[in-house]
């Protein structure tokens, strides 16, 4: 069983190490249906993952409904990537004023239901009753570092696009609903930690642990066009980083729902009977 | 009981909820807590385990814990 779990984190790092290399490889090769494919696959993954702890829990149980808002935002992110395509920095769609609407909407949609259902996991140890081991203070302090943080980095590009949809340009939506799933998310990653060190040993902390990995992948993911201009690299040169976090980010994802099926089955009627 | 809860929670957590809900529930340690004493104890799990893996497999968890005390 250790060896599995250990699979789970080597997994999802490698196959984003090998997509990255791929991409490197491949250089100006590189086609919009290949990363459109790219896409689809890790969003399916994702949202299997997802998927497999719906099944498993029962209806009014806590944790389902937060697998569920997660994999509605894999969901809603397969049903962009079908209709529009691939989105990357390095090849910016050219959309209709429908499709930038549609895909704006599914977007905040997206991020909407991933924000909140990692809100639900980030809060579970507090409805619980577990102790995470530091005083609120130390909590909040951190949370509140960490917001304070991401908001000196993404402060500047979120409003940018609050100016840019201002002004009426909707396809600022997409950038401004991701920017802003990123600040929440960000501040999610301390209970989202905490707990899966307050669970170190036992078999929930892997999913606990995995989704804090898979924020801190979406995080870099995100922050890829602000590494380019501060390295002064082309988003061309960032694409292989870019496909690699968010190949990371879907299949750390998925192995966090695996991580969480093995968990539930440890106590199933049966095996405990 | 450490040891089932630990495989869940991990060590660390399952000693310090067992700490938390024996004080709170009989108002004894762990180490102290009498046969009799348990079935007060185990049911008072239920709603932290609920949260974490769901309400029936709380109650199947629960249950066989009680069993294997009764046994």
């Amino acid at each position: 069983m250790k060896r599995t779990r250990s699979l789970y984190l080597v997994f999802p790092l490698g196959a984003a190490a090998l997509v990255a290399l791929g991409y490197a490889l491949l250089g100006d090769r590189v086609t919009l249906p290949l990363l459109t494919l790219e896409n689809l696959m890790a969003f399916a993954a994702a949202s299997l993952g997802s998927a497999v702890v719906v099944r498993r829990l029962g209806r009014g149980d806590y944790l389902r409904t937060a697998w569920a808002l997660m994999g509605a935002c894999y969901a809603l992110l397969f049903v962009d990537a079908l209709l529009f395509g691939a989105s990357t920095v390095a090849r910016p769609r050219v959309l209709s004023d429908t499709g930038v609407l549609v895909s704006g909407a599914l977007t905040v949609g997206a991020n909407l239901a991933t924000v909140v259902g990692l809100l639900w996991v980030g809060r579970a140890w507090r409805v619980a009753g577990l102790q995470l081991g530091v005083s609120r203070g130390v909590l909040w302090g951190s949370v509140l570092t960490v917001l304070a943080l991401s908001l000196a980095v993404l402060g500047e590009p979120l409003l940018q696009h609050v100016r840019a949809l201002g002004a009426g340009h909707f396809d600022a939506l997409p950038g401004l609903g991701s920017a802003l799933g990123d600040v929440v998310a960000a501040s999610l990653l301390v209970p989202l930690l905490l707990t899966a060190i307050s669970l170190r040993g036992g078999a929930l902390a892997w999913p606990w642990g995995l989704l804090t990995a898979g924020i801190v992948a979406w995080l870099g993911f995100d922050g890829i066009e602000l590494l380019g201009t501060a390295l002064g690299a082309s988003p061309a040169t960032m694409l292989p980083v870019e496909e690699g976090l968010r190949v990371a980010a879907c299949l750390l994802q998925l192995t966090a729902g695996l991580a969480q099926r093995d968990a539930l089955d440890l106590v199933s009627p049966l095996s405990s009977a | 009981m450490v040891a089932r809860l630990g495989a869940l929670l991990g060590p660390a957590a399952a000693q310090s909820t067992l700490n938390t809900f024996c004080k709170r529930t009989v108002g004894v340690k762990p180490e102290a807590l009498t046969a009799a004493q348990m079935p007060l104890v185990l049911p008072s799990l239920k709603p932290l385990l609920s949260i974490m893996v769901g309400a029936s497999r709380a109650e199947a968890l629960v249950a066989s814990l009680l069993k294997e005390f009764e046994g």
